[in-house]
């Protein structure tokens, strides 16, 4: 990931024409963020398949299975949280005390991503093409949210950003990390969207958790 | 206390075969009416049909039939991996089944990692096993090997691991799936001595097995399965005679 970070990180501050210094941070914060959404998105859809031997041979409830592949990923995020520490020191940056708002937009993040994933989880046990296709959407998603390139190149009120919700939760972390608080309207987003993908989850998880060991 | 109550269960499985397993199918099947649509329904077979049964502590009960009677099926009802879908089931007591004695080992993790892992699978907090501990590690006869990658190990060498953690558990109502066993001549004496105390340890035991004699060793009363309905439940001696006369037949 390092090395990702640092090859794109150089070639890109060149093709947009910025200084590295102030490209690379922006650049590893979000992919850092990206990484750690992405692989939960795309290993869900198999979480309950894959974990078939556990769910035909024990009483287990699915959230223990949901919450191991969360807890994976979290780690893994904190893990690579040195490189951005690495290109603190390196450039002799200093995101000053705004950056405490980043634990908390990382706990909005996480509580999306893993109702998310209790939905993908069941439907993908159900509907085996669930998987292929998240698996493209990630990829489609990568290249439309301001991750290797900046928000402010299309503009700060373009539809591409305000109606991309991957675009708000990469501002509640990324935004921080740099120095400023998140826009409200990102907190909101990434709020709205949790009640809403909660409630989603939930109804499926009431009427359908007893019908997933059936179905892997 | 512990009991086990069942009440007239019966449990619907569906087979969900390779037509009805895809979204884009389903969602084209809207679209155009149908037309293009995968068509089969899902085909469901019945395991288990209007089952009841009762027990009690003290109380050993076989279940014996040919393959696909539903013995293990009913062993999975019991366990609360499968809802019935109809009837109820209600019990009381720690449930300790022993389905895949081998679930959840990691490779990657020691032996002693290993039984901690388990461990908490089948229930038990930091304290009690720890408690368990020693007497796991010196029945697996494994010495040094314990904190070793269970990668390295030989299959005996992980089933004897495996079975030193199951036979340690302490169970209000104990469910088996066949007899496990493991383990080369010398070992199997001292295995089944274990697997003996384990079972009798047990204030319930059911034992779905198709070897009358472990039947016969291990249970007083016995129900015969067949075709997803039980045909006989009893005294073993008596089930066994309808059991052997049906198959004869």
């Amino acid at each position: 990931m390092g090395v990702f970070i640092l090859a794109l990180g150089t070639v890109f501050s060149q093709l947009f024409k910025m200084p590295v210094d102030e490209y690379l941070p922006f650049l590893a914060t979000g992919y850092l963020l990206w990484f750690f959404i992405s692989t939960l998105l795309t290993e869900a859809p198999n979480l309950f398949v894959e974990n078939a031997a556990y769910l035909q041979d024990l009483k287990i409830n699915l959230l223990v299975l949901l919450m191991r592949v969360v807890a994976r990923n979290v780690i893994i995020f904190f893990h690579n949280i040195v490189i951005i520490i690495v290109l603190y020191f390196y450039f002799e940056l200093w995101p000053g005390w705004a950056a405490i708002a980043a634990l908390p937009g990382f706990l909005l993040v996480v509580a999306n991503l893993t109702v998310v994933s209790l939905t993908l989880g069941i439907l993908g046990a159900r509907y085996r093409d669930i998987a292929p296709i998240i698996q493209n959407l990630v990829q489609v998603l990568f290249f439309i949210s301001p991750i290797t390139w900046l928000p402010k190149l299309v503009g700060g009120n373009s539809p591409i950003l305000y109606a991309n919700p991957i675009a708000h939760l990469l501002e509640l972390v990324r935004s921080p990390l740099l120095g400023s608080l998140p826009p409200a309207l990102s907190w909101e987003v990434a709020g709205g969207l949790l009640v809403v993908n909660l409630v989603i989850a939930l109804a499926l998880y009431v009427s359908k958790s007893r019908r997933v060991v059936f179905w892997v | 206390m512990a009991w086990i109550q069942v009440d007239n269960v019966t449990l619907d499985y569906p087979l969900i075969g390779m037509g009805s397993r895809s979204l884009k199918n389903r969602v084209l099947g809207l679209a155009t009416g149908g037309i293009i649509s995968s068509g089969d329904r899902i085909p469901i077979i019945r395991a288990l049909s209007d089952v009841s049964l009762r027990l009690q502590e003290g109380d050993r009960l076989g279940l014996i039939g040919h393959n696909g009677a539903g013995k293990s099926t009913l062993l999975k009802v019991l366990a609360g991996i499968y809802w019935p879908t109809q009837g109820r089931v209600a019990s009381q007591g720690h449930i300790v089944s022993t389905l895949n004695i081998a679930l959840g080992m990691e490779g990657e993790a020691t032996g002693r990692e290993n039984i901690y892992i388990r461990g908490r699978l089948l229930g038990l907090n930091s304290a009690q096993i720890t408690q368990k501990m020693d007497d796991i590690i010196a029945f697996t006869e494994l010495g040094d090997y314990i904190d070793m990658p269970v990668r390295i190990y030989s299959s005996g060498m992980s089933m004897r691991l495996a079975f030193a953690i199951v036979t340690a558990m302490d169970s209000d109502i104990l469910l088996m799936d066949e007899v496990i066993g493991t383990g080369d001549a010398a070992f199997i004496s001292k295995a089944e001595h274990r697997l003996n105390e384990f079972m009798n340890r047990s204030k319930i035991l059911v034992l779905a097995s198709h070897s009358e004699d472990v039947i016969r060793k291990f249970c007083a009363i016995c129900m015969l399965l067949e075709h997803s309905r039980v045909v006989a439940t009893g005294a073993t001696a008596e089930v066994l005679d309808i059991y052997r006369e049906r198959s004869a037949a």
